[in-house]
């Protein structure tokens, strides 16, 4: 057999030829795995400071000045005015559901007086900054 | 006559039409471009130098790099150039923060094993021959002749004098004209 003499041409054929892969379909369930999981974390970053905006903002709405909840509850009139049995059940089943619910709001006036100091500000403000300053540093590390 | 499919048939698509179809936001088209260029984007991390995991570890960040910069993409040359080039950018950023001695002018630790060079190493294979070249010229000739890239373009990823990368260059393929020109093991008597 003679030598083959290989000019730059073909060593550029070379290049151009692929092998195939075994794992080929296994690498592209991966890559479209890793994609989904990146965007659901990022919808969850932005889950996360709305959650935390959110907070901030009820926060803020309790502290309305002569603001009340629901201390003389609707439910109560409503099951006296009507006769029906069921109906009157069903009432009641929400008004210990609506009682439940102000009593544990009541129970978290603790963290509502927490979430309205100014170091619970700054904490949800630099946490939006850093969301947002780890944005702009990712789209510009990922310039192309 | 059955019902005609909403959904084209993506093996027949062309990368741009499939780049298209991504943007209006078809992720099964993307998969379908994962799948084209998945081994060729692969082929290439490995022939730049990275090793079997960290290159598909690089060729998935690549290929996620690129799906959420779909909308740079500029048509003006073919999409597999695009992706190879973000994979090449993102090997480069690797080898510059975690293997310094990529860009050394000391040669001795990549000088040919002495018992290669009298055609011992008869391997018609690109990828055996490349292994046998120092890191430099493996990632320069890569980048030229896989990634596209022009001298200066290389040059300026490398952060090299133009002149060295063209040595470099000119020195891996005279290399691998060597080894790839090497004459090949006779063949086994296997009678008839």
């Amino acid at each position: 057999m003679s030598d083959m003499k290989l000019d730059e041409d073909d060593i550029r054929d070379l290049f151009a030829a692929t092998p195939v892969y075994g794992d080929a379909p296994v690498f592209e369930a991966r890559v479209m795995r890793g994609l989904r999981m990146r965007l659901w974390l990022r919808q969850g970053v932005i889950v996360l400071a709305g959650v935390v905006g959110g907070l901030y903002a009820l926060a803020q709405f309790v502290r309305v000045p002569d603001w009340t909840f629901g201390e003389k509850g609707l439910s109560s009139r409503i099951t006296h005015a009507e006769t029906d049995r069921t109906f009157r059940a069903g009432v009641a089943f929400f008004d210990v559901i609506g009682k439940k619910a102000v009593d544990l709001f009541y129970s978290s006036l603790h963290y509502l007086g927490i979430m309205q100091t100014p170091i619970f500000f700054w904490v949800s403000f630099s946490l939006c900054l850093a969301c947002l300053a780890l944005y702009y540093a990712y789209s510009q590390e990922e310039t192309i | 006559m059955g019902l005609a499919s909403d959904k084209p048939d993506l093996t027949r698509q062309s990368d741009v039409d499939l780049v298209r179809l991504c943007l209006g936001g078809d992720k099964s088209a993307f998969a379908e471009l994962v799948r084209r260029h998945g081994s060729l984007l692969r082929t290439h991390i490995r022939r730049m130098g990275a090793q079997g995991a960290d290159a598909d570890d690089m060729a998935q960040e690549a290929f996620m790099s690129a799906y959420e910069h779909l909308s740079e993409f500029r048509f003006d040359g073919a999409f597999v150039g695009w992706l190879k080039r973000i994979a090449s950018r993102r090997y480069l950023k690797r080898v510059r923060a975690n293997q310094k001695y990529l860009l050394t002018d000391d040669m001795s630790p990549f000088e040919p094993e002495p018992a290669a060079s009298e055609g011992e190493f008869r391997a018609h294979n690109l990828d055996a021959a490349l292994n046998r070249l120092k890191p430099v010229e493996r990632l320069c000739v890569t980048l030229n002749f896989s990634g596209d890239l022009s001298h200066q373009e290389i040059a300026d990823e490398l952060r090299l004098p133009l002149g060295t990368v063209k040595s470099h260059i000119k020195r891996a393929m005279d290399q691998l004209k060597t080894i790839l020109n090497a004459k090949p093991a006779p063949a086994l008597e296997t009678g008839t």
